[in-house]
């Protein structure tokens, strides 16, 4: 199917579910889960909570849809409030950011061996940046494990760039301090 | 190769991870039927005059004309402000 065909479809579901049309809301998630799965499993690795994440993330489109124009990409529309779920996922369970252990930051400290396997490297950078605050570990998980741009994650977070820039500086830092902390003991 | 350069290509690398499959749907749906859609709007009409009859009801309506005008003249002294 191609990009515009796909759009007219969100776009056409999106207006049918805020009529009430449940069938066209369960289309709309079939059409985003596996999208929004994948970014929340940034968020949490923890699968029941990932599983939770995800549905509060459909329910808050739905409750949000009136205020969805047809005129931007539904995924794009469904990305933001995805991010926001993550975020205020973090912080409702911000008491103390997690600590880095010993084997993790050793082995972050040198580029990863041939054959790594993703589900390996992907549970080391969440570990990693687990050790951050919400704000820094939102605008990391952005820009290094999304691949976004600043722009990007300035859209996607409601931040300026300005301000994408000065966090993700902080946060580069913050990381360093970890890890070399870690691979000092 | 500094240390980001390192961290950037592990989370390059995880970028390729599956993340688990999940069915959102059938929940979706059953939650949406037990709660549907909030109406913004309407809960801040409803707490507003909730809120103001309170002030009303316990300090009657004295109160309330003075803590009009108290705001009222407070956006008016702050719209004419200017530095000496």
């Amino acid at each position: 199917m191609s990009d515009s065909a796909a759009a007219d479809e969100d776009s056409a579901d999106a207006g049918a579910a805020r009529g009430g049309d449940g069938k066209a809301f369960a289309r709309l998630i079939r059409r985003h889960e596996a999208a929004v799965a994948a970014r929340m499993w940034r968020f949490t690795r923890d699968p029941g909570a990932h599983a939770d994440l995800v549905q509060e993330v459909f329910v808050a489109a739905y409750q949000g849809l009136g205020g969805y124009r047809a005129s931007g990409p539904f995924a794009h529309w469904l990305a933001v409030i995805a991010v926001r779920a993550g975020y205020a996922y973090w912080r409702a369970r911000a008491r103390r950011p997690d600590a880095l252990d010993e084997t993790a930051a050793r082995r972050l400290a040198e580029s990863p061996p041939p054959g790594t396997a993703a589900a390996e490297a992907g549970e080391l950078v969440h570990r990693a940046l687990a050790c951050l605050p919400p704000r820094d570990r939102l605008v990391l998980t952005l820009l290094y494990l999304e691949g976004r741009t600043v722009a990007e994650a300035a859209e996607l977070t409601g931040w300026s760039r300005v301000m994408v820039k000065v966090q993700a500086w902080r946060a580069r830092a913050k990381l360093r301090k970890a890890l070399e902390t870690e691979d000092e003991r | 190769m500094n240390d980001d350069d390192i961290f950037a290509r592990w989370a390059a690398l995880a970028r390729g991870e599956d993340a688990p499959r999940t069915d959102a749907a059938p929940g979706v749906l059953a939650r949406i039927r037990t709660a549907p859609a909030e109406e913004p709007g309407l809960w801040t009409f409803a707490s507003a005059s909730a809120c103001a009859a309170a002030v009303v009801g316990v300090f009657g309506w004295q109160a309330w004309n003075a803590l009009l005008g108290d705001w009222y003249g407070w956006l008016q002294d702050f719209s004419q402000w200017r530095p000496l």
